[in-house]
């Protein structure tokens, strides 16, 4: 029975202290560099198996591999929010992989936590980091140094149900918040819901409601204003009046997916990743994209992606970028991307009449939407800046005051946010 | 003397293997947690080495809000659970414990409920919850008994309550069997006596069944708190702590600053609570059957 008693303890502490017990004195790799020739290059990424990112990064492995005969690679999938428990559990150990895929608003956060190299050197004489879109760029710097660099890039906009279009009469997409709401509000019907979004208590929650914040033309560091509070108003008003399911504050952004498929919803925001999924799941829907609504301040949405980083304790640092720069080249990156649904954040990629993006009427809205799409650049403290952000989503869509929520989450970040 | 020890040495040194694993993967990470929290111990300063603060995570995390929230939710949580899954456990026990064809089919049968891992059943149930197509709700409002659908699950004043409905959903099978197999083992005679000198089911439950069963239930209801005191992955699933903090209990909100907000000190203050009121209900189990054995 003691022995009950105490194992249940332990259970429940082993969870806090795994991270943190860092003293164990691992032995570092295995396999040394120095003799021999072959190079073992360990790489962490969450990129869900079967999904398209996934099957693009094989491939890449697969081609490099094949290229040069010494590189073998050691890819380990773990789940989104695994990632970054395993990343703190290996800095205490000791026992990092060489390459790190990380979503890009926990990049500046673990390089400041001294988990990924400097490598503005090899950066600078690489010399195409000029190439990148500014905003993906920036999520992999701080102080004005490398930490790693951009790989994709996505962007919100919004989905919308063609046939549920044509049957309300509705001829143009909106483009303001007041037509957004106005054509939201038609499309409402009972059961049918007009607009689906994700309100959900983690980073979708935040990622998702980011956009309205800048469109406002408020930002994290005026939560508390006037615009802000319009923000928070304008979306827990279409809550209020049914254009919303409540449901959203329930709901990450593959449940407003479902509810698109299964034409609960007549539009929906969602990111690019969700177009494969929608052509290979829904063949019968007729859907289409556009742009966010513009607020006060115009258009505006929030830049997603993934990074490439290298571990500051890596014996094979050099290998390692070299296999990210030949990542790179857009002879490897336009077609690979193009495998991966995903899309790219270099112009020059970008730009090339050849690929998807810049012929398919979908992915063509995103890549204009990621021009206006702002990174969630706030320094180290954003993981917790955004814990109090879901919290304010979800006070207001559980009917709380706009006023009191902004008030009091503003007073909340602001000591978070950077000087 | 020396005799004697040398005689029991080799015995003590089987003794070892299990104290070595006792005090690296038991003790140590306990120590190594009371530790951390008076540590400033944050994702900036996990590789060079925090500081020690003294009491100040446990002022900062005491006076907040959340954690008042989180002790009253995993208080209510856990003694809301105990009550009905032992009063239904014991119910069905009753039940289970007559003659009755395919007696010990059912029985295993409603293990399964307890079987099933809890990401399945959360997941279920926060569909069976749903607001636009839950069972729940089709069945309440088909019945009129309410109205409109109730979000369960999005509001503040009935999350909780939908978390619980689950978890005694888990946690009846388990507690029934354990009541079951008390039951059996109870002597016959006793029940026989009471029925010759004309006792009445409820007095046969109130003097007879209860003592007899005291023992066990006294072990079955330590166990059922221990273990639903550290509700977590129910909680992950179903609501992750929300609406607001209306399901944010104790260990949810040390994981969530340890590894959401990376502050490994102030969680680990978390974690420092929970084993002090464990180890009370543990330590008022010991004293509850050092009388018992005295007696």
């Amino acid at each position: 029975m003691k022995n009950w008693v105490f194992f249940s303890l332990v259970g429940l502490m082993m969870f806090v202290l795994v991270a943190c017990s860092g003293d164990s004195n691992e032995t570092g790799n295995e396999e040394g560099t120095g003799n021999g020739e072959q190079v073992t290059i360990k790489i962490w990424d969450y990129l869900e198996p079967g999904s398209s990112s996934a099957r693009e990064q094989e491939a890449l492995i697969e081609k490099y591999e094949e290229e040069n005969p010494n590189i073998t690679f050691e890819r380990t999938y773990m789940p989104f929010a695994d990632l970054k428990t395993k990343l703190l559990q290996g800095l205490g150990a000791g026992d990092l992989p060489d390459i790190v895929v990380i979503d890009n608003p926990d990049h500046q956060s673990f390089a400041q936590a001294g988990v990924f190299a400097d490598i503005t050197s090899k950066v600078e004489e690489w010399g195409e980091a000029d190439q990148y879109f500014e905003g993906p760029m920036a999520s992999a710097m701080l102080d004005d140094k490398y930490y790693g660099i951009p790989n994709n890039s996505n962007a919100l906009a919004i989905y919308y149900n063609k046939t549920m279009f044509e049957e309300a009469g509705i001829e143009e997409v909106p483009t303001t918040w007041e037509e957004f709401r106005a054509t939201a509000d038609k499309l409402t019907n009972g059961d049918i819901k007009g607009f689906a979004m994700s309100g959900v208590k983690s980073e979708e929650g935040t990622f998702q409601f980011l956009p309205y914040l800048w469109q406002s033309g408020a930002d994290l560091d005026s939560f508390g204003s006037e615009e802000a509070k319009s923000a928070l108003s304008y979306i827990q008003g279409m809550v209020e009046d049914g254009i919303i399911s409540s449901n959203m504050i329930n709901w990450d952004q593959s449940d407003v997916l479902v509810q698109f498929q299964t034409e609960k919803a007549a539009m929906m925001e969602n990111g690019p990743w969700q177009i494969p999924m929608l052509e290979e799941d829904s063949p019968d829907l007729e859907w289409g994209v556009f742009l966010m609504p513009a607020g006060e301040a115009g258009t505006a949405s929030i830049l997603g992606g993934e990074n490439w980083a290298i571990t500051a304790n890596s014996e094979v640092q050099d290998e390692a970028w070299e296999f990210i720069k030949w990542t790179q080249k857009p002879e490897i990156l336009g077609p690979m991307h193009e495998l991966g649904g995903r899309l790219p954040s270099r112009a020059d990629v970008a730009k090339d009449e050849q690929y998807v993006w810049a012929k398919d009427e979908h992915v063509k809205v995103f890549m204009e939407q990621l021009e206006t799409a702002k990174p969630r650049a706030y320094g180290t403290n954003y993981p917790e800046i955004s814990t109090h952000i879901q919290e304010a989503i979800q006070r207001a869509m559980t009917g709380e005051e706009v006023d009191t929520i902004m008030e009091s989450t503003a007073e909340e970040i602001k000591a978070l946010l950077p000087e | 003397m020396y005799g004697h020890l040398r005689n029991k040495a080799p015995k003590y040194l089987f003794l070892l293997p299990a104290l070595v694993f006792v005090l690296t993967f038991m003790i140590y990470p306990i120590i190594y947690n009371i530790f951390v929290s008076f540590q400033n111990l944050t994702l900036m300063n996990l590789q060079t080495g925090a500081e020690f603060v003294g009491l100040d995570n446990y002022v900062n995390i005491l006076q907040t809000d959340k954690f008042g929230i989180a002790l009253k939710n995993t208080l209510i949580y856990t003694f809301t659970c105990i009550v009905f899954q032992v009063v239904i456990g014991y119910l069905l026990a009753v039940f289970l414990n007559q003659d009755f064809p395919f007696r010990n089919f059912f029985r295993s049968i409603m293990l399964l409920a307890w079987m099933t891992p809890l990401v399945i059943t959360g997941s279920l149930f926060t569909w069976l919850f749903d607001v636009d197509y839950g069972v729940f709700n089709y069945i309440l409002t088909s019945l009129n008994i309410v109205d409109n659908p109730i979000n369960w699950l999005g509001q503040k004043n009935t999350a909780l309550v939908a978390v619980i409905i689950t978890n005694i959903w888990i946690g009846i099978p388990f507690n029934m069997i354990l009541i079951l197999a008390a039951m059996q083992s109870l002597p016959k005679d006793v029940y026989e006596a009471a029925k010759v000198d004309g006792a009445k089911r409820i007095q046969t439950f109130w003097h007879i069944t209860l003592p007899l069963l005291r023992p066990q239930l006294l072990v079955i209801l330590v166990l059922g708190i221990i273990y639903t005191f550290k509700v977590f992955d129910l909680i992950l699933i179903m609501t992750g702590g929300g609406p607001v903090n209306a399901t944010t209990v104790l260990p949810f909100y040390g994981y969530e600053l340890a590894f959401v907000n990376f502050s490994f000190g102030e969680s680990g203050v978390i974690a420092t609570v929970i084993l002090i009121i464990l180890l009370l209900i543990a330590s008022i189990y010991l004293y509850l059957i050092k009388k018992e054995e005295a007696q």
